[in-house]
């Protein structure tokens, strides 16, 4: 039976402080994407994903259980995230119109034997998708990524944000409509 | 076209927006579930709105990330693991030592404060404190070298003790690293397992997508006209 995430912050708060590396070998994935998404780079991600382990464990203590582990693992890389995001100001909301120009790395999935133009294809999709999640707000744009790419429930969400089930589902309505029209206009541009 | 273009994408003002996102998602209990299909039949601007997020969240799926790296976190150490590791470079018997000399110069330190004096009576080796004993009693001030032995023994003593104390923890730590070696491979083999799970989720979206743009196609066709509701901007 694998051990739970409780029974691990309990082992590295009796100071087993390697028991700590399961949690991050399980939960590294999940975080990396959300960083991922809503950053949009992957060093970015990256420096996130180290920020918010090593913020966890040092905050060890101050989780009270009462909520899930990973809901609490997600609050504190969104707010690395926005933290992130304000320093980076002017590319806070990015807009759709602007090429992609300003050197901003952009990481995708390798695909490994698709052929080039199913691969460019793909690619060219991708890059859509990344610039109109990008140029929504990032209230928005949080609740999409949460719900599309890590697949929480509406109720995780409104645990994570700390905001009641009704606004999740407006905010994602909301964010589904803007994306749907960003993709449109940007697909019209083509 | 262009009339047909604005008609789809109209404000939806019904209401049921929170209901529409709980219905694509799956997440609508059984009785919300039932009730939004019935509104649904008779809702045109509901049915288009559903079928462009649809078309959104396949979108949205196009965007893979790649396998995420491995996150090397440097773990801030306590002292006292620093300290422990530190002593751990050391051979056993020069742990040893260096803790015996310790201990025999903390010895000779607090017999000095404490005014102790080392006698030899009788053959009978003997620490006496407070004023010095009266001459006539014939007590014999210990010599020099007397007192040096004495304190090698002791030192040699308190090595073997030691050293006995040390294999005693060496023993420990081969336990706590074969512990930890444990660990390590129950940890690479729950990674395995995170990765397959990554590879179910991942065929697992695959289908659902499959399965909307299916739902797509026959939303698609049940509306009143047939029309491509992505017009002329596709």
């Amino acid at each position: 039976m694998e051990i739970s995430d409780d029974q691990i912050i309990e082992r590295t708060l009796a100071g087993e402080t390697d028991a700590f590396s399961l949690l991050v070998r399980r939960w590294e994935r999940p975080i990396y994407g959300l960083s991922l998404r809503m950053l949009g780079r992957d060093e970015d991600a990256r420096d996130v994903c180290q920020e918010t382990f090593l913020a966890a464990f040092r905050n060890l203590r101050k989780f009270r259980g009462d909520a899930k582990f990973s809901s609490w693992l997600y609050r504190i890389a969104l707010n690395a995230c926005h933290s992130r995001l304000r320093k980076q100001n002017g590319l806070y909301e990015q807009s759709i119109d602007q090429e992609d120009d300003d050197g901003r790395k952009f990481e995708l999935a390798d695909t490994g034997a698709e052929n080039l133009p199913d691969r460019l294809h793909r690619d060219r999709r991708a890059e859509l998708v990344r610039k109109a999640l990008q140029a929504l707000p990032p209230e928005m744009r949080q609740v999409i990524v949460m719900k599309e790419y890590e697949e929480l429930t509406f109720v995780e969400i409104a645990e994570v944000l700390q905001i009641p089930v009704s606004t999740v589902k407006s905010r994602v309505y909301t964010g589904l409509q803007q994306m749907r029209a960003r993709l449109e206009k940007m697909r019209g541009a083509l | 076209m262009n009339s047909e273009k604005n008609r789809l994408n109209a404000p939806n003002d019904c209401g049921r927006k929170e209901d529409l996102v709980a219905y694509l998602y799956d997440e609508a209990g059984v009785a919300e579930r039932a009730s939004f299909e019935r509104h649904l039949d008779g809702c045109a601007a509901c049915r288009n709105e559903l079928a462009a997020f649809g078309r959104v969240r396949d979108e949205l799926s196009a965007w893979q990330a790649p396998f995420a790296p491995r996150v090397e976190v440097a773990l801030p150490r306590s002292r006292w693991d620093v300290l422990r590791e530190l002593i751990g470079m050391f051979p056993v018997w020069v742990r040893g030592a260096a803790l015996a000399g310790a201990a025999a110069a903390m010895l000779l330190v607090a017999l000095s404060i404490a005014g102790a004096r080392v006698s030899l009576k009788n053959g009978d080796f003997a620490i006496s404190f407070g004023k010095a004993e009266n001459a006539a009693t014939g007590a014999p001030a210990v010599e020099a070298e007397q007192v040096e032995r004495l304190v090698q023994n002791a030192i040699a003593s308190e090595r073997d003790r030691i050293e006995r104390q040390y294999s005693v923890q060496l023993a420990s730590f081969k336990d706590q690293l074969s512990a930890e070696h444990q660990a390590k491979l129950q940890a690479a083999s729950a990674d395995h397992q995170e990765k397959l799970k990554a590879v179910q989720a991942e065929l697992k979206r695959e289908i659902q997508r499959a399965n909307r743009q299916n739902a797509s196609i026959r939303s698609f066709f049940a509306m009143d006209d047939s029309n491509d509701p992505w017009g002329d901007v596709r």
